[in-house]
Parts: C-alpha cells; sequence; structure tokens
C-alpha cells in the first residue's frame, strides 16, 4: 500500500506547493557558472580549444584544398567545389564554409575562458594563469585566420571580446570591425596579453610540450604585423623588431637540419625551430593530424590507406630544381636535399613499410609527384604499425610528427621581406642565407631580390599551412612592383604536372603539360583577396554580416 | 504413510465422490434444447448459451440449435457477438431464444483519457475510432503505427522505410512543429506504456482535434493523442487462444549497380568527358581484375527475410475477478541481412473486486527484445550505398584467406604479373556485408511495466475515485565487438569493444475523482485529477581496445590493453499536472463539454514553468429533435464543434533550465586530438556551448473543429466530414535568423512564429449484410491539407519577414535545400529550377543575360540548364526559390472486402498526393564526380549526343557546371503514390471443428488467413520507393510481405 500513501502524498504536494519535486538538477556536467573552481578545469577548457585545430575540417585537411588556386599543388582527385580553385569563390564550398564557423565557435570559446579567468583576478593559480594565457592565444590564433581570409581595408570581420561586458555576454552578435586593421590590432592585442601570461615552452614539464607559449605568440604577432603591412607598410619595423626578439629573448633559430623539423624522433621536436606545431603521434592511439595520409599515394599502393590528393605541381618542382638537380644515386651527398625531402618524382627511392620503392603513381588524375614533406613515418620501420609510428585505423592516417603550423625559418622570410620592402637587400640576404645554408644550398651571391624572397619562402615553406596562395595575394596589392609582378604571374597561370607513357613505370617518358582539371581559372582581381561570407551566414546575420562590396 | 491417515483419505475421497455424484445425478434430470436467432429469424451460429451460476455452457450449431443439460427454473444466458446478452428462465424443453441486435456502431463507448468515455454517437468533438483491429491485426505489420496506415483520414503514417527496428512516422492533421509533432502513445490511460503484441489490441481512438486532446495538455505533444485500449481480463470460463503468423518479406525495385564490364566503360565515358586520362588501374589490359563481374552487392546484402509471430492468451474470470495472461514471441528479420527485432513478452492483467466499493486492477508487462539494425543513411558507409559503389570485380570473401574481402585482389602472383593491385582505382569503399556482419553485437533490452489501480466506488451515486499508479523499468546491456579491418588498401588494425548498461526509473501517479449522473434528462459528468510523473535514466559506458586475440570467447575487456569508462544521468526530470473536465447532456439532444488543464514541467525555469490547456466542444443531434422527422433514409445527423489548445512539451529537452558546459573524453574523438609532448592523449575536453533563454515556453497548438456526421439507410451508410484549422504558435526552434555562426555559441532555442494547418478530412462506410452468407462493406477515407507558416516570427533589417533557413546538405556535394518563409509550407525545399538539359554547345552559349554576358559560362551540351530567378546575369543563391515541402497534401485511402459464409476478403488501396522528396541519393549513383566508386546502372542514361531525351546529366569526372552541386530542383521528384497496401484472405474453419462436440461445448474456434503487404505501387518517384519521408540517401526500403496465420481458441 506504499504506492497509495505515495500517491496521496503527491495530491497533497502537488495541490500545495510543488516546487521542490520540480527543481529537478541535472547532473554530470559543471554549469556555465559553476566552473574553474580547480586546475583540471582550466585544463580541461583549454584542449577543448585546441581540439578542434586538428580535425580534418580544420588543418587535417579542408584549409588546404583553397591552395589549388595558386600553383604549388594540384588536387589530385576531382571534387565537387572546384570554384575554391579557379577564384569563383561561392563562399558556400564546404571547406571554407565549415572552417569559418569552427574558427568562430573557438573564439566564442575562448572568451569564455579569458572572461571567466581574468575574473578571478590575483586569486588565479599558475594553472589558470597559463590557462588564460593559452585562451588568449587561441582567440588570436582563430580571430587571424578569419581575420586575412575574409578581411580588407574596406571591412573588417566581426569579432567580440566578452570581457567588454560588464555582465554576462549577451550573446549579441559580433560586430563587423571598420577595417581589418582594426581587427589586426585587436589580435595583437590579444597576444600581447597572451605573452604576459603564458610560460616559455621551455618552462613546460614534458607531458605539457604543444601547450601554446611565449614564443608561438610572438610568432603570430610577427605574421600579423606581416599581414597588417599589406595596408601599412609602416607595420614592417613591427615585423623586424619581433623577429628580433624571438631571436635574441627566445632563442629561436633554425635546427641543425631541415630533415630534422619534420622527423618521427621526438627528441629533437622541440629545437630551435619550434614555434607552434600540432604534435602528433601516430601509433596505436592515433592522435594529431591527418594530413600526412591525406598527400600519400591513393591507398598507398595497396599497402596502407593514403587519400591520394593534394600533390605537387610541376611548377614547385621546377622551381625547387632551380637550387640544384637532386642525384638519388647518391642520395646523402646530393646536390639539393631540400627538393628529395619536400617531394617524390618518378623513380626517385624512398623506403615504405620495409620496402624500398622507387616512385611511380598511377592512381586518379595525372600529377606524377607526391608530397615527400611528411613521409618519414612511413619509412621508419620495417611495421610503421606495430612500432607506434602510423595510425592503425586508415580512416584517420596520422604519423609521427611534430606538424608545423609556424616555424622560425618562416619568421626569418618575413624579416628578410621586411628589410626588402626597407630597401636592405643586403640585410635580407643574411636571413634568406641562414635558410639556403641549413638546406645545404648555395648562399644568395649578394643582397637579395624580391625574387629571390619568392623563390625561399615557397620553396622552404612548400606545403605547409603558411598560405602561399595568401602571400601571393597580399603581394599582388604590394607597393613592390617586383613582388607584385611576380604573385600576378603565378595568380593567372594554371599548373602544370607530369603525365608518364606508363604510369607504373618509376623511369617512364613523360610530357608536361596542364593539370586536366579545374582550367576555368579566372584572370586574379584584387576583390578575390577574400573570399566571400556563406551565404547562410549573411542571412542569418540579418544585415549584420556585411559581404565586401566587390562580393555583393 | 500411516495406515490410519491413509483410510481417512480414503474416507473424504469416498465423501468427495458421492458428493459430486448426488450432483451428477440432480443435473441429469433435464436437457434442453433450442435455438437461438436473430430478430429477423436467422439462426445465429456459434452463441453461446450457458446456465447462469455455473461454468455449464454449450455452443449454437450451423443451425442455431444447441442442447444443454438444465433444470426447470434454471435461467439460461445465450450470448453473440454483436447482439446484447439475454437471459431466459427455463420452461419447456424447446426454447427459442430471440437475441436483439446490439448496435454496436451507435452505443459503442470511445474511451477519451483519464477514466472519462462517451458514447460514439454522442461524441462532440473528432475523434478517429478504429475498432476492426481484430482485421488490421492479420495484416502483415509490425507495429501499431504500420497498423494505422490509411485506417484514418487526417492520421497521416509514413514508413521510415523497411528498418525491423524503426516504427513508422505519425502525423495528426499536418506538421506543427519544426521538431516532430511527438504524438503521445497512451495505452490503458499510461503514457508511453508498451504493447507487446498487436493482438493484445483492443482498440485505438486517435484524438485528434485539440479539444479532445487538451486533457493531456502539454504531454500530448503539438500533435495529438493515440490511446490504445487492450484486452482486458474478462469474464467467462478459461480459455486459451492461440494467434500464429508465418511470413516473408522482400525489397522490391532495387538499385541495381553496374557490373565490372559496365563500370569500365561508364569510367572511361566520365574521363574521356571530363578530358581527363584514364588511370593505369582501369584499363583492363594493365589491370585485368577489373574486368569480371563476381558479385551483385545488391543480391547479397538483401535477402527473403522471413518473420514469426506467436501469441498465446489464458484468461478466466467471473464477477468479482479475472485474470489474463498472455505469452508472445515475434522474430521479425528485416531484408538486409543480419538486421533483425526478437521481442518476447509476457503480460498480466488482473482485476479484483474486494468488495462493492473497491477493485484492484493490475497491469504487468514484460518485454525483453533483441535488435540490430543498420543506418543506411549515411553518406559514407551506408550499406546500400556501399552496394553500389563496391566494384562488382570484389568478392564477398577474400579467396585467399575466407576473411572479408576488399575491393582488390591480394593474390602476390597477380600483384607480381601485373606489378600492383591497383587498390586506388575504387576508392574509400567497404565491403558492405562486412559492414553488416562483422560487428560481433549483443543488445538487449528488457522493460517492465506495473500499473496498479485502486477504484472506489458506488458511495455516492455516480462518484468513483481511482488512484494509479505505475512504475517502469528499463535496463539494456549492450556489447559490441569491432574487429580489425584488414581490406586491402584500407586497414583498420585497430579493434574495440564497447559495452554499454543503462537502466531508467520512471513512476506516474494519478489520482481521479469521476463523477456521471442522470437527472432525469439531464446527464452530468466530472471528473479531476492529479498527476505527476518522474523519470531519471544512469548510463555506463565501457571500450576496451587492442585486443590480442579476437576469439570470441576472449571478446572481454580484461582482454583488452586500454580500457576507458563514462558514465552519465539523463533526467532527471519530473513533470505535475492538474485536470479537470465536465460534460453535459441534455435530453440526448445537446452535448457540451469543457476541460482544462495545467502542467508544470521540472526541465523549464522556475517562473515560467507551467501552462494551461483549456478546450470545449458542442455537439447537437439534430436527428433527435422532434421537429426532424424520424426516416430509415436518414438515421442520424448531427453537428459538431469544437476548440482546444495543447502543448508539446517534447519540443524541449530534458534538463533544459541548466546552462551545462559541453564535454567529451571519448576515446574516438581522442584520436583526432593532437596531442601534448609524450604521447598523452588529452582527457576530457569542456567547453561552452550553451546559451539558455530564460523564457522559454513550449509549443502551443491551438485547433478549431467543426464536424457533420450522418448515418444513413438503416445505418449501413456512415459519413463524416470535419474541418479544422490548427493554429501552431511559439514554435520552438533554434534561432536562426539574427543567430549567425560569428556569435560561436549553439543557437539558443527560442519561441517564433506560427504555422497553421487547415483542412478537411472525409470518411464514408457502407456496410451491408445482405442475407446470412453474404455482408460486404466498401469504406474510404479522404484528408486533404494546406500547411503554412502563417507567421515567421522575425523581421529583416528592411522591416520584411524574414525566413528559417535549414540544413539538408548531403556528403561535402550538396549545400543546404531547406529554407522556410512566411506564407510558404514549413520546412520548405529552397532551390534552383532547372529548365531541362541543354542540348548542344550552342544552345549553352546562347543563355546569356540581357548584357549578352553568358549565364552558365562552363555549360555544355549535356549539362543542366538552370533559371537565373532574380535576372542578376548569374546562378548563385540568389536564384533559390520556394518548392513546397515533403508533406502530403492529400492522403486517401480505399478498402472494400465482403464476407461469404465462412471466407471473407479484403484488399485496401493507399496513396498520398502532392508530396515530394529530394532524392540526394542521385549526387552519388548517377555521378561520377566524387570518389572513385562503381554506381547505378541508370548512369549510362545519362545525356549523351546519341541519348538526346535523358533527364540525367552528361557523364563527367569533372562537374564544372555544377549539375550536381547546385541545389536544384533536379533532385526533388514527385514522391505521391497509390499502392496496394494489403490484401487479406481470411477462412473460418469453426463450423467444421465444432463438429467435435467437445470444442462445440466450448465455443471454440479456428480461422486461417492469408495476408500481403504492399503488393504494388503505382508512382512516379524515380528512387525505390517514395515512402522515404521526403529525403533519400538510399534509405532502408519498405519491403513486399506476405504471410499466413492462424487463429485458434479453444
Amino acid at each position: 500500500m506504499n504506492k497509495y500513501i505515495f500517491g496521496t502524498a503527491l495530491l497533497a504536494l502537488s495541490l500545495g506547493s510543488c516546487s521542490d519535486f520540480l527543481d529537478v538538477k541535472p547532473e554530470g556536467n559543471a554549469t556555465t557558472t559553476t566552473y574553474f573552481t580547480n586546475d583540471q578545469q582550466s585544463i580541461d577548457a583549454i584542449d577543448g580549444l585546441y581540439y578542434p585545430m586538428s580535425t580534418e575540417g580544420m588543418f587535417g585537411r579542408e584549409l588546404f584544398w583553397e591552395q589549388g588556386a595558386a600553383n604549388d599543388i594540384v588536387w589530385g582527385r576531382t571534387r565537387s567545389y572546384n570554384t575554391l580553385a579557379t577564384f569563383k569563390y561561392t563562399g558556400d564550398e564546404s571547406p571554407i564554409r565549415g572552417s569559418f564557423s569552427t574558427f568562430y565557435t573557438n573564439m566564442a570559446r575562448a572568451n569564455y575562458v579569458i572572461k571567466n579567468l581574468l575574473a578571478k583576478g590575483d586569486s588565479r593559480t599558475a594553472i589558470e594563469t597559463r590557462s588564460l594565457g593559452e585562451a588568449f592565444f587561441m582567440r588570436a590564433f582563430s580571430h587571424f585566420w578569419i581575420a586575412h581570409r575574409y578581411g580588407t581595408d574596406k571591412l573588417g570581420v566581426p569579432f567580440v571580446r566578452w570581457e567588454d561586458f560588464s555582465g554576462e555576454y549577451d550573446n549579441s552578435i559580433p560586430p563587423q570591425r571598420e577595417t581589418v586593421m582594426e581587427n589586426y590590432r585587436l589580435i595583437v592585442e590579444d597576444l600581447d596579453n597572451a605573452i604576459k601570461y603564458l610560460p616559455r615552452y621551455e618552462e613546460y614539464g614534458a607531458d605539457d610540450l604543444g601547450r601554446a607559449h611565449k614564443a608561438a605568440a610572438l610568432g603570430y604577432k610577427t605574421k600579423t604585423y606581416a599581414y597588417w603591412a599589406t595596408w601599412d607598410e609602416s607595420k614592417w619595423n613591427d615585423v623586424i623588431a619581433c623577429v628580433n626578439e624571438l631571436e635574441t629573448a627566445y632563442g629561436r633559430g633554425l635546427a641543425p637540419t631541415f630533415d630534422e623539423v619534420f622527423g618521427y624522433d621526438k627528441s629533437t621536436w622541440w629545437g630551435p625551430e619550434y614555434l607552434w606545431t600540432l604534435p602528433s603521434d601516430g601509433g596505436a592511439t592515433g592522435g594529431g593530424v591527418e594530413f600526412p595520409g591525406i598527400m600519400l599515394e591513393n591507398k598507398g599502393w595497396g599497402i596502407y590507406n593514403g587519400w591520394g590528393q593534394l600533390k605537387p605541381s610541376n611548377d614547385i618542382y621546377e622551381e625547387m630544381l632551380k637550387d640544384g638537380a637532386p642525384d638519388y644515386s647518391d642520395i646523402d651527398n646530393s646536390p639539393n636535399p631540400r627538393i628529395i625531402r619536400s617531394i617524390l618524382t618518378y623513380g626517385q627511392p624512398f623506403n615504405f613499410f620495409g620496402r624500398h620503392m622507387a616512385f611511380s603513381s598511377a592512381s586518379d588524375i595525372d600529377a606524377g609527384f607526391q608530397v615527400y614533406k611528411y613521409h618519414a613515418s612511413y619509412g621508419a620501420s620495417d611495421d610503421p604499425i606495430a612500432d607506434g609510428y602510423v595510425n592503425a585505423n586508415g580512416d584517420w592516417p596520422t604519423v609521427r610528427i611534430n606538424f608545423p603550423l609556424m616555424r622560425m625559418a618562416e619568421m626569418y622570410l618575413f624579416r628578410a621581406e621586411a628589410y626588402l620592402m626597407q630597401g636592405n637587400g643586403a640585410k635580407a640576404a643574411e636571413d634568406i642565407n641562414k635558410i639556403r645554408v641549413r638546406a645545404k644550398l648555395q648562399p644568395l651571391p649578394g643582397a637579395a631580390t624580391m625574387a629571390d624572397l619568392y623563390h625561399e619562402r615557397r620553396c622552404e615553406l612548400a606545403f605547409e599551412y603558411t598560405n602561399h596562395l595568401f602571400d601571393l595575394k597580399r603581394w599582388h596589392r604590394s607597393s613592390n612592383a617586383e613582388i607584385k609582378a611576380i604573385a600576378a604571374q603565378e595568380l593567372n597561370s594554371r599548373p602544370k604536372v607530369r603525365f608518364y607513357n606508363d604510369r607504373t613505370d618509376p623511369y617512364s617518358d613523360y610530357i608536361i603539360d596542364y593539370y586536366q582539371d579545374y582550367q576555368d581559372k579566372l584572370p586574379y582581381q584584387d576583390y578575390m583577396m577574400t573570399f566571400p561570407y556563406p551565404s547562410e551566414q549573411v542571412t542569418k546575420s540579418n544585415g549584420k554580416l556585411k559581404q565586401l562590396p566587390d562580393w555583393q | 504413510m500411516k495406515p490410519d491417515i491413509i483410510s481417512i483419505s480414503r474416507r473424504v475421497v469416498t465423501l468427495l465422490m458421492g458428493l459430486l455424484l448426488s450432483a451428477g445425478v440432480f443435473a441429469q434430470q433435464n436437457v434442453v434444447t433450442g435455438v437461438v436467432q436473430d430478430p429477423a429469424g436467422e439462426p445465429l451460429i456459434g452463441a453461446t448459451v450457458m446456465v447462469k451460476g455455473t461454468q455449464t455452457a454449450t455452443a449454437t450449431d450451423i443451425d442455431g440449435n444447441f442442447k444443454i443439460k438444465a433444470k426447470q427454473g434454471d435461467v439460461l444466458v445465450a450470448s453473440y457477438v454483436g447482439y446484447n446478452k439475454k437471459e431466459v428462465s427455463v420452461s419447456g424443453n424447446h426454447m427459442v431464444i430471440t437475441l436483439e441486435e446490439n448496435t454496436e456502431l451507435l452505443k459503442e463507448v470511445v474511451v477519451l483519457g483519464y477514466g472519462a468515455e462517451q458514447k460514439k454517437q454522442d461524441l462532440s468533438a473528432a475523434v478517429g475510432v478504429v475498432t476492426n483491429t481484430a482485421e488490421l491485426q492479420k495484416r502483415p505489420v509490425t507495429s501499431t503505427e504500420g497498423m494505422l496506415q490509411g485506417a484514418l483520414p487526417g492520421v497521416t503514417v509514413t514508413a521510415a522505410g523497411g528498418d525491423p527496428t524503426s516504427t513508422p512516422n505519425i502525423v495528426i492533421r499536418g506538421q506543427g512543429s519544426q521538431n516532430g509533432d511527438g504524438v503521445l502513445w497512451v495505452v490503458d490511460g499510461v503514457p508511453g506504456a508498451p504493447i507487446n503484441n498487436l493482438n493484445d489490441i483492443e482498440s485505438i481512438v486517435v484524438l485528434k482535434d485539440a479539444a479532445s486532446a487538451a486533457i493531456y495538455g502539454a504531454q500530448s505533444g503539438a500533435g495529438g493523442v493515440v490511446l490504445v485500449t487492450t484486452k482486458q481480463a474478462s469474464e467467462g470460463r478459461p480459455t486459451l487462444t492461440y494467434e500464429g503468423r508465418f511470413g516473408w518479406r522482400k525489397a522490391s525495385n532495387l538499385i541495381q549497380p553496374l557490373n565490372a564490364q559496365e563500370e569500365i566503360l561508364m569510367r572511361q565515358i566520365s574521363h574521356e568527358n571530363a578530358g581527363l586520362n584514364l588511370p593505369n588501374a582501369w584499363n583492363a589490359t594493365l589491370n585485368p581484375q577489373i574486368a569480371t563481374t563476381r558479385t551483385n552487392w545488391m543480391d547479397e546484402i538483401f535477402r527473403t527475410a522471413f518473420y514469426q509471430s506467436h501469441n498465446i492468451v489464458l484468461n478466466a474470470g467471473n464477477e468479482n475477478y479475472s485474470n489474463r495472461l498472455s505469452f508472445s514471441y515475434n522474430n521479425d528479420e528485416g531484408t538486409l541481412v543480419n538486421t533483425y527485432s526478437k521481442n518476447l513478452g509476457i503480460r498480466y492483467n488482473g482485476m479484483f473486486k474486494l468488495n462493492r466499493w473497491i477493485t484492484i486492477r493490475e497491469d504487468l508487462t514484460w518485454k525483453n527484445w533483441e535488435s540490430r539494425s543498420k543506418g543506411t543513411d549515411d553518406g559514407y558507409t551506408g550499406p546500400i550505398l556501399s552496394a553500389i559503389w563496391m566494384p562488382a570485380s570484389a568478392s564477398v570473401y577474400n579467396p585467399l584467406d575466407g576473411s572479408w574481402g576488399g575491393t582488390v585482389t591480394e593474390d602476390p602472383e597477380y600483384i607480381a604479373q601485373y606489378g600492383s593491385n591497383f587498390a586506388d582505382a575504387h576508392g574509400d569503399v567497404v565491403n558492405p556485408m562486412r559492414l553488416l556482419c562483422a560487428e560481433n553485437r549483443y543488445n538487449r533490452t528488457t522493460d517492465l511495466w506495473s500499473t496498479t489501480s485502486a477504484e472506489i466506488a458506488n458511495i455516492v451515486p455516480g462518484l468513483k475515485f481511482i488512484s494509479r499508479f505505475t512504475y517502469n523499468v528499463v535496463q539494456n546491456n549492450y556489447k559490441n565487438f569491432n574487429p580489425i579491418v584488414d581490406e586491402p588498401g584500407k586497414p583498420n588494425a585497430n579493434n574495440n569493444l564497447t559495452e554499454t548498461n543503462y537502466r531508467t526509473d520512471k513512476w506516474i501517479a494519478e489520482n481521479t475523482l469521476t463523477y456521471n449522473n442522470n437527472f432525469g434528462k439531464h446527464n452530468v459528468s466530472g471528473l479531476f485529477s492529479v498527476t505527476a510523473d518522474h523519470y531519471e535514466a544512469r548510463n555506463l559506458q565501457v571500450i576496451g581496445t587492442d585486443f590480442a586475440d579476437e576469439s570470441y570467447y576472449l571478446q572481454y575487456l580484461a582482454n583488452a590493453k586500454n580500457v576507458s569508462a563514462s558514465d552519465w544521468l539523463s533526467g532527471p526530470d519530473s513533470n505535475v499536472a492538474l485536470v479537470a473536465r465536465v460534460g453535459y447532456s441534455y435530453a440526448d439532444r445537446y452535448f457540451m463539454t469543457a476541460s482544462w488543464r495545467r502542467d508544470y514541467a521540472g526541465r523549464l525555469p522556475k517562473e515560467n514553468n507551467y501552462g494551461d490547456f483549456p478546450a470545449v466542444t458542442a455537439g447537437w443531434k439534430i436527428s433527435n429533435e422532434d421537429f426532424f422527422p424520424k426516416s430509415e433514409a436518414l438515421n442520424l445527423l448531427k453537428i459538431r464543434g469544437s476548440w482546444g489548445r495543447v502543448g508539446n512539451l517534447g519540443s524541449i529537452g530534458m534538463g533544459y533550465k541548466a546552462a551545462l558546459l559541453g564535454s567529451d573524453g571519448s576515446i574516438w574523438h581522442q584520436q583526432e586530438y593532437a596531442q601534448y609532448g609524450n604521447q598523452k592523449p588529452w582527457g576530457n575536453i569542456v567547453y561552452n556551448f550553451k546559451s539558455v533563454n530564460p523564457n522559454l515556453t513550449w509549443e502551443t497548438s491551438e485547433q478549431w473543429d467543426l464536424g457533420i456526421d450522418l448515418e444513413m439507410f438503416s445505418n449501413r451508410l456512415s459519413f463524416s466530414v470535419d474541418y479544422f484549422d490548427k493554429r501552431t504558435f511559439n514554435l520552438i526552434q533554434y534561432q536562426t535568423m539574427n543567430w549567425p555562426n560569428t556569435i560561436g555559441l549553439d543557437a539558443m532555442l527560442i519561441n517564433q512564429g506560427e504555422v497553421r494547418n487547415r483542412g478537411v478530412e472525409i470518411s464514408a462506410t457502407w456496410n451491408h449484410s445482405v442475407n446470412r452468407d453474404w455482408t460486404y462493406f466498401v469504406s474510404g477515407n479522404f484528408a486533404y491539407l494546406k500547411n503554412k507558416v502563417s507567421d515567421i516570427g522575425v523581421k529583416n533589417e528592411n522591416g520584411e519577414p524574414g525566413v528559417w533557413t535549414g540544413d539538408g546538405h548531403f556528403r561535402s556535394i550538396i549545400p543546404y535545400i531547406y529554407q522556410t518563409a512566411q506564407g510558404q509550407p514549413l520546412g520548405s525545399f529552397y532551390l534552383i529550377q532547372t529548365d531541362g538539359i541543354f542540348q548542344s554547345d550552342a544552345e549553352a552559349a546562347a543563355y546569356v543575360d540581357k548584357d549578352g554576358n553568358r549565364i552558365q559560362p562552363n555549360a555544355k551540351a549535356g549539362d543542366l540548364k538552370f533559371v537565373d530567378y532574380n535576372g542578376d546575369g548569374k546562378i548563385d543563391d540568389g536564384d533559390r526559390q520556394y518548392m513546397g515541402n515533403s508533406m502530403p497534401k492529400t492522403t486517401f485511402a480505399l478498402s472494400a472486402g465482403f464476407s461469404w459464409k465462412n471466407l471473407s476478403f479484403s484488399a485496401m488501396f493507399q496513396g498520398v498526393g502532392g508530396a515530394q522528396a529530394f532524392y540526394a541519393g542521385k549526387s552519388v549513383i548517377l555521378n561520377d564526380n566524387e570518389g572513385n566508386f562503381n554506381r547505378s546502372k541508370e548512369i549510362l542514361n545519362a545525356w549523351s549526343e546519341t541519348n538526346r531525351g535523358s533527364n540525367i546529366p552528361r557523364l563527367s569526372r569533372a562537374d564544372n557546371n555544377g549539375n550536381f552541386t547546385t541545389p536544384s530542383d533536379w533532385y526533388l521528384e514527385d514522391a505521391s503514390y497509390l499502392r496496394l497496401k494489403n490484401l487479406t484472405v481470411n477462412y473460418d474453419l469453426t463450423s467444421l471443428v465444432q463438429k467435435w462436440m467437445h470444442l462445440k461445448d466450448r465455443g471454440s474456434k479456428v480461422a486461417l488467413f492469408f495476408s500481403a503487404e504492399n503488393l504494388f505501387t503505382i508512382t512516379n518517384y524515380s528512387g525505390v520507393d517514395p515512402e522515404c519521408g521526403g529525403w533519400d540517401a538510399l534509405k532502408y526500403p519498405v519491403s513486399r510481405a506476405y504471410s499466413f496465420g492462424i487463429n485458434l481458441t479453444y
């Protein structure tokens, strides 16, 4: 009869006050207002900011398709958004539509952490202070990727700081800043805050390496100033100052060899060239970016699930060839080792899952090359899966690599560019030669020209997320006629590839001709510097997100 | 045993036998014979005749005659289905008992919730009643929703494909909510209670208008309420009933993939048309493997599926207590290999009348089910897509070692001879048989419901108090072992074991006071009820990875290298409601009811957690007025009207009011995480994503209904027409307008906008018993529905009404396809119109804007022509137009049947009109742009110089014109259909078995039946099945089914 007593009690309860009964509280997750009570909570919230970066929608793959509009890579396989490679941008191409939203999600999540940890004031613990710095860094990082891809001097991109609101953030639509320079100013402000709160990476324990650190923030400050300089050349001074500081205050320089930067040996991952990476383990637990597997031969010659996408063009190969032809018979002493380490070409020997192979590629659309920069793990042992170098899951083909998003070599090239913009070719040559000498190439004979800078930047940083296409776009706006002409030349030409007579024969003859897909590229105009905003977001913003005039 | 005890036992036995014998002697004094007949003098076959107060009974034979042992002064009770029970005192040796027809259709009582009920003829609300459940139960359907398809006008049931674990979608009087209307199922008064077996169903009542559903308030969903009454323990001597069905299903109209030779041809053409070199892998000389057809994958993954269903019922009782026990077992195989749903259930139902005031009832249901399914909508690894994509040259099993076959051969000799196995040729496609079969799964759920009620009555005339308490526990064990994949070129050397356990606890308490009494011509009724419910579920998941040995007996966590666990709580959720209803009628002419309900929901913030749901109805039986001429041609004329409101609590998630942080620690996502220094995967990640709207309230639906009921020609024709106007407001949706993704948080739930559904429903039934042997019926229903968004609730910056954007993208190929504007139907397709296919390059070049610039600069002969709707000279989002939605505008069904002597036959046609479906699957089976997959045979019918009539754009590896990536109406197809839904033949063998006296005495019955479902479909839809819910990414198809069954009552 318990039930009936209960029922009767309920009757009384509900006729009186039922508010206790109705006051149900979910369990298991903290609420937004009960968080940040201990260090682990900050750590988990920061992990939430890092997490999206290594997914396929971001640096795993999708952010690289747009490079198809420059001439370093071809896509290798047909895709359904050719307009990304032909400057007929719609803004709705799935790779850029998706990353647009993810960057903003990340900014909002960083905003939440910043607002709450700032509010703690002096009561912040050391871990919380570090977390605050990491949040500032990630907000700036995401903001940076949106700013240069969507903002110009005519109209900036949306951005909001939650800490500017006295109470809770009111969920209003972030205002579109007047110009992208305003965005760059805010990014620099965030990076300065990041530098203030972050430790140097050397201060991290072994288990925390890979987190944001002071030099990484300074690196992005450098890059932000360099992009800002497109619109305001006075910023080149800041570029030089930042790189100087990276050298002097943070001891940044170049790794002893080019190989080491892309190696699987963890003991060399955190050397002088390290600035900002997505450390990837490969191995049984996976983890990291799938980018190396994306670029591997489709189905990995039947051995591993490579995806056969994003292949080098003949153009980049020939550009690299200008530094000397490789000698495959004596690889260790070959001239121009950088080309060997960057690109696989027909007949080139390499190790793959314990096999010694000579490169050929029969699959998909003819290209004749494969990116080799991230390939080391596949040849690391006879069974790289069992030995933990390569992910056992071919659907998520990560390898062991400290995958660079920004390294010191790029900083030197920015400083060189700054010197060149200030007419100081001699100083520029010093920086460029640091890189050439490390790559075992002949140093420049004298003062550097913009053409030297273009060559070096293109070859040293090829196939990295340094955004070669955007370099071309900003150079096309440059006051320097030389670099502008070079950029125009590449932007207005189409990639060529090698067609082999017998595609499975590593020693076959070939002809060079245009890549066969997306041949309808538009002549480049400056408004194509940005992507149009995804149309759905423009609609949803109800007039608060304005398309750049030329994209309307 | 001691001798003295034996002797005592003997004496007792002797005494008992003597008593029995003497009773026998008295009983033998009289044998009464007689006949049972109807008022016309026709004999009633199989009528039960019983001596009142004894177990003595018999049944009438084929001439209506009976013979029973009874003495003078005994009372005989004669009963027959469809006739009123009659008691007659024995007088004389031959008795003629005439039974009056129970004009059941007129007197039938309809349950309306919370103990309220009303005679069907007196209803003033729009209520759909399904009484022919015995007929419907013969159909080879496995869900109550399936049973309702075509049964009632305005109740639109759409199969969600043929998956044995899914149930069809049901929408009552048009969709009012973006989130689905969540029709509430109430079984014997208990919301959400299960139905073990369709044979347990006595009747189904659909509360179609808001006035009748309002008594369930916010629980009812904006859609309405379906009340199911199950068979209850009843008075009578012990009976045993068995119902069994055996049947088989087969998927029809499947898509045929290209064979090996055709795939090569297709690939040659597509490369040639794109100006691309054909990769070596597609040269049959270099790679002869691809040129031989080894497998028809569609035939492999589909099968003839068998199913069976058994139901055994024991019933016994008298007026003070009765018991009913039923056992049921169903095994329902799906047409896709290795998909099934198996159920084992026991249900006990009992009634105990303690004294003249108190009655206790208990309903206990135990159900155990086991199921396995495979989602087919996935654009990457759906098994049906994979069966099209997998090359016909591949084998199901690897001929070398018997493991799962991959796209290419692993034969080392082949690789040595040809230099490669060309694994790159086929892209990222997986063996569909492996998808369906490789995982070792255990998935069982136990669902236990107990409902106990106590009724106190007869203290004050007409007043009754019922207290009812329901407790429900669901427990699930799930274990899935996912082995290593070693298909060539697509290896996954990880294996893993997932184990999940959950337990849900739910209780519902209900205390109801009802009153019903007549005062002269005035009938007054009332009810007041208080209900409360509570729910929570506890979940545990453990994942183990890296098993060194995959043997089935080692698939236990102890053998995993890494184990991670997580647990979580769903809910808690609690609700309280107050319900009141009054009814009044006068002189069987005027009928009125009014009800009011207040709901409190624990999931909403306290200040805003309640809502009121009023309703009124009125009816006027004009035919009972004195001035109305009595005639056989018009037996009943009634007009009725109703107004009410219901809410949709289900549109708000449990625990909504808490602004929780998101978290994810699953090892699946850890695979994607970059890591810190020393191989240390990240643990839990936490993020802020939710914004809580403190003012949120449930969706509310307000509805007017006007109806006319007619009975004509001696009640042979019954006819009903309803007009309704349903306004659903405070629509709950994630804010789209004014919430671009630049905010970075998930959009907030808001109450915004209003949807109107207006429609007409007509149903007519003609029933005629021509004579004793011959009856027939024809019945039809038709509903017309107009759905539109009457208020979008948001303004653009220029003050014009805004829109609700939707999604619906497919892979990375098709962008969003839904958007809704004011005046358009809910969930409108928002697409670019096509205008056929360019028949020549010249025609494509001539398609220019006013300045002479080409509108589609990349178009060639064979490409789709898109309409430049906004006239700006280019094809982009600005050219999208609203193109209706997927909901049918008209639904109709026509049934007819006859019975002749022991044979009965019925057939039902069912269809929908004005429905559309977006056939997204075409983008990957008729298009060779993305992936190196095999395609549908239809792709060879694509447009070419020699095949100009085709509506499939030209076959090409490159899609520069965006034929397939443009969200156009090329994908949108008319999904209207008419199908022969069901055909049933029943043969009653009762007269045959009753030749055996024993069975005759018991009134035993036997019938055999055959039933077939989905026999043929007439449609213009080009996909597998038009009944796909408006979105077709190769859905699990609805199948054709046949079944044989038997009904036995002992």
